[in-house]
């Protein structure tokens, strides 16, 4: 249990004492030395606990701001940084936006992202424009039929000691006889001395093309040298037309981007056409 | 929240009062940058400092019942003076008391001395130091403090906190749900003996005759009455 006393200094120091009881209790101080030693005590004390508040109150405020000013501390930075950056400071102190650089930044930031969330919108430009469709399986022949035609040939060009033969098949192409002119340029493209071999194959693969026999075709087709540089381009025309009369449209797409991104290619405008790369 | 509110929860004491800091702390946190750092191109952590011991006086004068109309101007103003102290505290050598107790807290900041002078502290302070001279005076202040938080932490550290809990408002009903007793008498009695405990250590203080106590001491044992 408390002490009288000191539960009466405790209420004359909080002033909750009447004023009959507070007069009474300082006369009993002026008579009571003892009494008063133990207000002055009971004052330090008090005096202890109430700095001790303030302490732990400052601390308590202190602690709690150092964990709050760990992350608020870059949050700070990051926007002092973003300030020097992008805000032109005056002497006086003002501050205004450079709106250009903001912009410039900004545009740079977007332009960054789609490039690397959409690159395909970026290369298609370096690739000749439009991005190439693929051909629907569904307009496969038909668009074969718009395009394919037979090998226009000069009527001057064949062998000299084949000329006979070779002029005869060379005419028989024309006339659009495939079955005379494939069982002719059999012995021709036997013979290893036949020079003009890659005309040969070409027509042999064409032929084969009308016949319906686009596989047949592609072999013969493939055999033509890259050096035999306009009829090799000629065949890989006829070969991505092949692929289209076999409805395999990936690899006839495949093969007509090819053609169409290649400037030297006879056939480039078609090619493009059909992938409808122009419009 | 308004200022008027805060005011209010600070006053009341107790939980709330420490609601309020807190609130007031989030509140203005930016001062600490706005003023502490760019105004006064201090570190982020004396910032930091300047803008607690802002908060802390802010408090005491609610306590002390001076009519704040702005808090927020009030707050901004102490923070910028504390910022002060520290760049002085940095550039001044302030000279060494030979009788200071040698704890940290002995080194307490005169705007914390000037604050324990207004409230019910004063008479400790006051009648001691009638007609000195100001520097005299303020070390005087600084021993008696020294000599009575030296008192304090002679006590076990929960009674410690009992009594500083009291002290900042909670009644008995909350002391007794945040020390764990079992009922609100037991509380009450535990609050008279902490306060006991602190006024018989003081008493032994003074009969070992510890330096940094002797004006304090000699005050309490004046023969006569106030």
């Amino acid at each position: 249990m408390e002490h009288p006393q000191h539960e009466l200094i405790d209420q004359y120091l909080e002033g909750s004492l009447s004023p009959e009881a507070r007069a009474a209790f300082e006369a009993r101080l002026a008579a009571e030395p003892e009494l008063a030693q133990a207000l002055r005590l009971h004052e330090a004390a008090r005096a202890a606990v109430e700095m001790q508040s303030f302490l732990d109150r400052r601390d308590a405020l202190q602690t709690r701001g150092l964990k709050k000013l760990r992350w608020q501390k870059w949050q700070w930075k990051t926007r002092d940084v973003l300030e020097q950056l992008f805000v032109r400071r005056r002497t006086d102190g003002s501050g205004r936006l450079r709106i250009g650089l903001i912009t410039g930044v900004s545009l740079a930031t977007i332009a960054l992202i789609v490039l690397l969330v959409r690159p395909e919108l970026f290369m298609g430009s370096f690739n000749g424009g439009t991005k190439p469709r693929a051909v629907p399986k569904e307009q496969a022949i038909a668009t074969f039929n718009q395009y394919y035609q037979r090998v226009a040939l000069p009527t001057t060009l064949g062998g000299a000691e084949f000329d006979s033969l070779y002029r005869i098949t060379r005419e028989q192409y024309r006339q659009v006889d495939c079955t005379n002119t494939l069982y002719n340029l059999q012995f021709l493209l036997a013979d290893s001395t036949f020079a003009d071999r890659p005309l040969a194959l070409l027509l042999q693969g064409t032929c084969l093309i009308d016949q319906d026999k686009p596989v047949e075709a592609r072999i013969s087709l493939e055999q033509i040298p890259p050096a035999a540089t306009l009829v090799h381009k000629e065949a890989q025309w006829y070969i991505a037309l092949s692929y289209l009369l076999d409805e395999q449209m990936d690899e006839a797409t495949a093969r007509l981007r090819k053609i169409a991104v290649d400037s030297r290619q006879p056939h480039q405008a078609e090619a493009r056409a059909i992938l409808k790369m122009d419009q | 929240m308004d200022d008027a509110q805060l005011t209010q929860m600070i006053r009341q004491g107790g939980i709330p009062r420490e609601r309020a800091n807190r609130r007031l702390q989030d509140k203005f946190f930016y001062l600490i940058r706005q003023v502490g750092v760019r105004q006064q191109r201090l570190s982020y952590e004396d910032a930091l400092s300047a803008f607690s011991d802002a908060l802390t006086e802010l408090d005491a004068k609610i306590c002390q019942g001076e009519p704040i109309e702005d808090l927020g101007k009030m707050l901004y103003t102490l923070t910028h003076r504390r910022g002060v102290d520290i760049i002085r505290k940095r550039t001044t050598k302030s000279g060494t008391d030979p009788l200071n107790h040698p704890t940290a807290q002995a080194e307490l900041a005169e705007w914390f001395l000037d604050i324990i002078q207004n409230t019910d502290s004063e008479h400790v302070f006051s009648r001691l130091s009638n007609s000195e001279m100001e520097e005299e005076r303020s070390v005087r202040h600084k021993r008696i403090s020294a000599c009575v938080l030296h008192a304090l932490e002679q006590l076990p550290r929960k009674r410690r906190s009992l009594l500083v809990n009291k002290l900042d408002g909670y009644d008995y009903e909350e002391l007794t749900q945040i020390h764990g007793f079992k009922t609100e008498r037991v509380a009450h009695e535990m609050v008279s003996r902490g306060m006991n405990s602190l006024r018989e250590t003081l008493k032994t203080l003074c009969q070992q005759e510890v330096p940094v106590c002797r004006e304090l001491c000699a005050w309490l044992n004046r023969k006569n009455q106030l």
